[in-house]
Formats: C-alpha cells, structure tokens, sequence
C-alpha cells in the first residue's frame, strides 16, 4: 500500500474550510438572492439558517432554487454531467457553466431582476391547491411528523418541496397513483396536483385508487380484529384512508425509465459493452474494439452498446455500421447512479446476456457489488489506471470497486501489465483470483501512412498534444519550456479554463511556446514539422494514442508512469523515470536533436514494437482467448 | 374427480403463538365455505417447527380434527408449498402463513371467480393490509389492466404468495428453491414471474382483502439484506424472442437451483 500511500501524500493539497469559497462565490454572485430564498423556504427561515449556507448544504439536493434567475432542478436535468459530478449547479454555472455558454433557465422563462413575477405565480398557485380537495394539512402534518416538528406550514413545505419527495397531500391523493397515469409529472418534474387541478382532472385522471379501496381494508381489518385483537392497537389502522399506499407498478422514475429502455428492445443480446458514455477519449476507443471484436465474432443482432452513465455520443463514428446502441439517460437524464445501477441490474437479469463488459460504466460496477448479477451472466471489466480528485485522493473504479467486485467478475482486463501487478500487490491480490487479471493491448487506430522522416533540420521543434488537466502536468511542460529556450515548444489541445489561462499567459511570456488549439486524432497531427513527441502525465495506463503516435516513428520523450515504460523503452525512445523535474526531459530532447541517427534508430524499434504488440489480430486472439467476453 | 373443491393450505415454522390468530383464520374460511356448499380440505405444512409452533398447530388440531398437520424438514418456504400441492386432494389449493390473515369470504370468493374463469389463472386479493412493524396498504395488480406493463415484473414483485390456484397447475409449475448464499432469493417473486412463463395469468379477486404481519425481521428483509434476486429466468428473454420472431424454448426448464 506504501505506493498507494504516497502517491495520496504527493497529490495531497491545503484544503479549505469546507462550503468557504463556495460560500465567497454565491455572496458575490447577483443570481444568489438571499431574500428570495428566505421568502421561497420559510422552512430555513423560521429555524433562522443562513440561506447561503442552506442552500449548499441542503437547499440544491432538495431541489430548491436560489433566485428565480436560476433554476437549479432544470439545470441538472438540462447538463447531466453536471449532475453526475454531484457539483451544486450553482457553483457549476458559475465557475464553469456560464463561460461553456450553459443555460441558467428553460426555454422561455426570462429572467428578471426581481422575484415579484416568480413570488405572485407561486402564490396562485398556493391558492389553487389550498382551495382544491387535494390538500389536507391535518393529513399532512398526521402523515409527515417531520413537517409538523419543524413547524412549518403544510402547504408551503407541499408546494416547495414535498410533492417532489412524492409525499401525499391528501387521502385521496396520492403522487405516484397519479404518475402512473401520466409519467410527464415526473419526466418534467411538475407539482402533481396543480396538473391534476389544471390538466389531468379534466382528462379523466385519477387522483389516487378511489373510496372502495379503503373500504376494503376497513372491512379486513374489522374481521381480522376478531380474531388478531393486536391489530386494532395500531392508530393507523383505524384510519385506513390515512395508511401509506404501495402497489408494484407505483410510478418511479426507475420503472418509467425501464419499461421504455425495455420496449426499446427488439431483441435480445448475448454480448453486451457498457461504458459511461462514447467520446473521443482512450476508454472509449476501448470500447469500441470490443464491440467491433463481438460483431466481427458473434454479428451485428448479438452485441449491443449501451451507453450506462451520460448522453454524450461524439464518438458515434468510431462504431461499426449498425451496432444496437441504447442510451439510459434517453429514457431519463436526471436518475442517479444506483437507479441507473438498478437499471443495469434489471436489464441483465431479465435479458440474460452470455457475457457482459465493463468499459469504465459506474452504474456497472455498482450492480456487480454483491455478486448476484454473476449468477445470471459472466461479467467482464477493463481497468487502465488509478485516478485521482484534485485533493490527491485516488478515486478511479479500481479504487472504489475492483476489490468488491473481482471475485465476481470472470475476467479483469488491463492495457498494461504494470497497473494490474500494482493493484495486485496494494491489495494483495491472491493467485487464484490473480489468474483473472490479463494484460490486453488495444490495437492502434492510425495506419502507417504519416510516416516520421526525421522532422525540420533547421529548428529544433517539439510537439506536445493532450487534454490540458491535472493528469498531463501542465506546470511541467510550461517548466521545461522555460528551461528549454533552445527548442520550440507547440502544444496541442483544449481542457480545464485554469490550465488553458495558465498555459496562455506563459505562451504570451515565452517566445518559444506556441499553443496550436485543438486536435481531432493525434494521427492528424503535422508530425513532419517536429522533431520529438513529448509526453508529460503524472499518471497513465497505457494510452492508445502514445501507441498512434509511436507508429509514425517519430523520437518519444515520455514520463515512465503507469503502462508507459511497457511501450517507451530505452530501445524504442527516452522514457523519464524521474518524472516530475524537467531536466530529465531536456537532456533527451538534446539527444535527439544531437544524435539523428540513434533517434530513427529508436524510431523503427519503436514501429516494430508496436505492430508486434498492438495489431488487431494480436489483439482479437488475446481478447478471445477463454475465459472470454467473446466466448 | 376431485375429492375437495379447496384444499386449504396453512404453512408454519417458528410463529409460535402468533399461529392461533392464523388457524382461527383458515378455520373461519373453512366454515364459511362449507356453508355456501363447498368441500374444503385442511392442511397444515411445519416446516422445521420450532417446538411452540408444532404445539399450538398440534392443540388446535386437537379441537379441528379436519386439519391434517405434516411435518417437513426443508428449511425452503417454496418447496413447503410444492409438498402441500403433492399433498392436496382439492381441485383449487390456497396459501396462508401462519402469521397471516385471511378475509373471511376468500376461499369462497376466489372459487367463485377461478370456476367462471376458463383460463389459467392465479387469483389475488384485490387488498393486503399490513399490520404489525409496518402498516400499510399493498394493492395487488390485475394483468387483465390495459396499463399493465409486463416488464414491471423485471422491476419488482407484484403478487403475495397467499395464492389461490389451480393444485394441478401447481403441481405442473412448483416453486423453485432459494439460496441466499448464491442471491437467489424472493421464492414468490420467481414463481409469480414463471406462472407467467408457463402462460397464466395473475388477476385479483375484487373486494377482497388479506391482513399480512410484517416484522422488524423477516425473510424478506434477510433477501434484501443478502443483495438477491429473484430466481434466474428466461421469461424476458422469450418476450423478446417473439418480438424478433425468433421460435423460444419455452418453458424454462433451465433452473440451475431445481
């Protein structure tokens, strides 16, 4: 664990008092407005809570907004990333969603500078339920020991926030009877009874299983009492209208989620990749292999995609033509992790899959915990490397998951071998269970056309490209720029708006350091104009796109880290064991550009390399080897 | 021919005195029958009683001679039920736990409802009242009901055990066991769900109601706790056969725990 250990020491950072530059953030903010929260949440009010400290605490996770220039509940539901973050969506819009050009309220709501417009539509709307039979407030304080002990009035706390928490107005009243009949309550997340009273009531709904019902329950628990005399001890068995309903089909978003993902199936399928979302990035293209190698072996009608955590799909066109795709957060972009898990779990155990992979799906490994899902399917997952918060602590699935969920999991695959030994030895890892970790290598994507033919003689010119984060260490590469005034430095790419600012106000400093913007595919990158490729991260499996780069031969200076030193080796290039200083990097910079010949020597060890160990068909028959996802 | 109508089924383990309420019931729903002209057949099935429990099943059976007390050393509330079926010599066989309730007219109301039905059919109260750690009404779905949804029964459990159904339909589809070492759990839920595979349907007996005791503790709160699911099925997979066209092996003979 000592590399675990100080690994956590070296990413470790002060922390502040918790909720303090949030707190610093909303008072400066005009989209905070803490008279409107006070008057909106006579709850936090009257207990004489501060409305800033509430509302990070408490107030967004009710779904509570904080001014009517915000809407919180839409905002999640609108940007599910943000949701999944589990971000306030507040501190979200401010700090990076309003420079994204993310929206603060629905299509067609304006904001204004004052609440009035939001406060008299609130309170007519108040007065509609209050004047309805839809309402009981002695019910509701009966029902609700919690709203009656705070002492807040029935219908506010109703109106704010209980029919959200799907609690019952009324006896004759109930949520989720009334969902059931028309789901759009949930999906667009409107106040049940205001659309009964507006809409439904009109179109012949329901409010709630009708009078006999009760009756029914009275007359059982009359004849039970003659001969159970206990049961009428019970308070709440003498008002049966009173008693908490339940019944299986009971609207949630779970179950409408899961019976249009299901309706949506015109099939069943025996290999099954699930993966948070399909974008540009390393565990996608993993991804996409997979499904590749199950259509290649099994067809298009046996494999399908499902995309578990987000909506995000720009990398469509990497699949196969015709690959099945479904998406959970088509059905509903605001369920929560362990509802998506559920998802998962129901759909496993009712389609029954021969096997089933995990490229990096949360709402996957959630299911797995346990190990009944392993009952029904064989289930398989790729790990590549640890991740980490920004406060140093590791929090990647290998973290939080592999050791509950090896024991059921038939196979563990991983782009190198360092990562698995690494995971093996922090958690002692047995050797029976050892057996099913394997070293799979990903097959490059790029072909051998953009051949490295040694680069400009005239310049000494380095090339680095990657997503600007903490992973990459950016402070490094802007280091070794300072120091290298004898190269010139072009980077590539886009990223967090701190690094990107960072790394602008050093290219505005350094006359040698260029930023070329984003890049699409690293093999489109113009690697004739440089004479080195370097690689800075912190932390790696091993990224397919270092492979990419490594086939067009062009010299890779590279920090040992993670999978990296199984690729870059002192016969294919310079691979930096002292990783996180810069004199390492420039002095194989220097060699390069001092010795041509030893660097094209590299090069082509390098290509060589790699087609011997990333090819597709030696990555098919090590994927296919049994126990397999393909078998 | 049968020589019963009703074989009524009273299933015991370690209820103690709590069983009396429950024969009394099953006693009630005897007469009450008998009276509207049916002949109905008592069993009593222990499963590994507790020494209470066997004596006040056994007392009572002293003063209800009509009862016949079996019992069994299966330690599986599923396969209890299956041996009550090979036991019965009724046309219709019924469930009640020994901690359990039923309304006075059930036995009498569901044969009503099961003989002018000529399909295959397992019949539920329309009501369960829960009494005990924590009241509640659970409404019994109907699968006559335009908005039910059969994936539903991917989701969650829809019926109680207390069944009333046809003994050879039974005795055709027993229950399949449990092991909540290996997550298998939910006996009810996993035979409601094949009832369906073997192309019956779930209905409710309108106006009927079963009082149901719930405890801090219980089998269901143990599955829960032991991350189950419900017995492996090829149910779902079937429905989707037949949406691709695709001919099903159906029925599912594939249980691993059977």
């Amino acid at each position: 664990m000592a590399n675990l250990f100080s690994t956590f020491l070296k990413r470790q950072v002060k922390k502040a008092m918790p909720f303090s530059p949030d707190e610093k953030l909303l008072h400066g903010s005009k989209l905070f407005d803490r008279r409107f929260y006070l008057e909106q949440n006579p709850d936090v009010k009257k207990a004489g809570l501060d409305a800033i400290k509430h509302y990070l605490a408490y107030g967004a996770a009710d779904g509570r907004n904080p001014s009517a220039n915000f809407d919180g509940s839409f905002y999640l539901q609108r940007y599910s990333d943000v949701a999944l973050s589990g971000l306030n969506p507040l501190v979200h819009f401010l700090r990076f969603g309003q420079a994204e050009g993310r929206v603060a309220l629905p299509p067609g709501a304006t904001a204004s500078d004052t609440d009035s417009s939001a406060a008299s539509a609130w309170a007519i709307e108040r007065a509609l339920v209050e004047q309805s039979e839809c309402f009981s407030a002695p019910f509701y304080l009966k029902t609700y020991p919690d709203v009656a002990a705070a002492k807040i009035d029935p219908l506010d706390h109703f109106m704010n926030q209980g029919w959200r928490e799907g609690r019952r107005p009324h006896p004759n009243f109930d949520v989720a009877w009334y969902a059931d009949q028309c789901p759009e309550v949930l999906t667009i997340k409107t106040n049940p009874v205001l659309h009964y009273l507006q809409y439904g009531k009109q179109r012949g709904y329901t409010s709630g299983p009708g009078v006999e019902v009760f009756e029914i329950a009275r007359q059982m628990i009359a004849e039970a009492a003659l001969i159970e005399p206990s049961i009428v001890l019970d308070d709440k068995l003498l008002q049966a209208e009173e008693l908490h309903i339940n019944y299986g089909s009971k609207a949630t978003p779970v179950l409408l989620a899961w019976h249009k993902l299901f309706e949506s199936l015109d099939k069943p399928f025996d290999y099954i990749v699930m993966t948070p979302w399909l974008v540009r990035g390393g565990a996608d293209l993993v991804a996409c292999n997979a499904i590749k190698a199950a259509i290649e072996k099994h067809g298009v009608n046996s494999t399908l995609l499902l995309l578990t955590d987000h909506d995000r799909r720009e990398a469509d066109h990497w699949l196969p033509p015709g690959t099945n795709v479904r998406v959970i957060s088509d059905y509903d972009k605001s369920l929560s992790r362990s509802e998506r898990a559920h998802i998962v779990k129901m759909l496993i155990t009712a389609m029954r899959p021969k096997s089933v992979l995990n490229v990096n799906s949360g709402a996957l490994w959630e299911a797995t915990v346990g190990g009944a899902l392993s009952r029904v399917t064989d289930i398989y997952a790729c790990l590549f490397c640890r991740d980490y918060l920004p406060d140093g602590r590791a929090a990647g699935y290998s973290d939080t998951h592999f050791r509950d969920c090896l024991p059921y999991l038939k196979r563990v695959y991983c782009d190198n071998r360092a990562f698995l030994d690494e995971l093996i030895l922090d958690y002692g890892v047995p050797p029976s269970l050892q057996e099913k970790m394997l070293t799979l290598h990903q097959p490059i994507s790029s072909s051998t056309e953009n051949l490295h033919r040694g680069g400009p003689t005239t310049k000494n010119s380095v090339v680095w490209a990657g997503r600007f984060c903490a992973q990459k260490n950016i402070d490094l590469l802007i280091e070794i720029a300072e120091k290298g005034s004898d190269f010139e430095f072009e980077v590539y790419g886009y990223g967090d708006d701190e690094l990107t600012k960072k790394l602008n106000a050093a290219a505005s400093r350094l006359s040698n350091l260029r930023l070329m913007g984003p890049f699409t595919a690293t093999s489109d990158l113009p690697f004739e104009q440089y004479n080195a490729f370097l690689f800075t991260s912190l932390w790696e499996g091993l990224p397919l796109t270092l492979a990419d780069t490594a086939m067009t031969g062009i010299p890779i200076v590279a920090s040992g880290v993670g999978g990296i030193p199984e690729l870059v080796t002192a016969e294919t290039g310079w691979c930096i064991k002292h990783y996180e200083v810069s004199g390492p990097y420039l002095a194989a910079l220097r060699e390069i550009k001092d010795n041509p010949v030893l660097a094209a020597q590299k090069g082509d060890a390098m290509r060589k390399h790699v087609l011997d160990t990333h090819s597709w068909s030696q990555y098919f028959s090590a994927l296919a080897a049994s126990p397999s996802f393909l078998d | 021919m049968h020589t019963f109508d009703v074989t009524a089924v009273i299933n015991g383990h370690t209820e103690g005195l709590m069983a009396l309420s429950s024969l009394r019931s099953l006693a009630r729903n005897a007469d009450t029958a008998r009276l509207a002209g049916l002949k109905v057949e008592l069993i009593a099935i222990l499963d590994k009683p507790d020494p209470l429990t066997l004596e006040v099943f056994q007392n009572f059976a002293n003063l209800r001679t009509d009862i016949r007390v079996e019992v069994v050393d299966m330690g599986d509330l599923g396969f209890a039920r299956n041996k009550a079926a090979a036991l019965a010599s009724g046309k219709w066989i019924s469930f009640l736990d020994a901690d359990d309730i039923w309304a006075d007219r059930w036995l009498v109301e569901a044969f009503t409802a099961a003989e002018n039905d000529p399909r295959q059919v397992v019949w539920h109260p329309e009501v369960n009242v829960y009494f005990g750690a924590r009241a509640h009404l659970f409404l019994h779905g109907d699968m006559d009901e335009p908005q039910f949804n059969i994936s539903t029964l991917a989701y969650t459990n829809l019926w109680t055990a207390l069944a009333f159904v046809s003994a050879e339909f039974l005795r055709k589809t027993p229950y399949a066991g449990t092991n909540l070492k290996q997550n298998i759990g939910y006996e009810d839920w996993s035979w409601n769900i094949e009832v369906v595979n073997q192309g019956a349907i779930h209905k409710v007996v309108p106006g009927i109601a079963h009082a149901i005791r719930t405890k801090s503790v219980s089998l269901l709160s143990q599955t829960i706790a032991a991350g189950c699911i419900a017995h492996p099925t090829h149910f779902f997979r079937h429905v989707l056969d037949r949406r691709a066209g695709i001919a099903s092996t159906k029925p599912d003979t594939n249980h691993p725990l059977s």
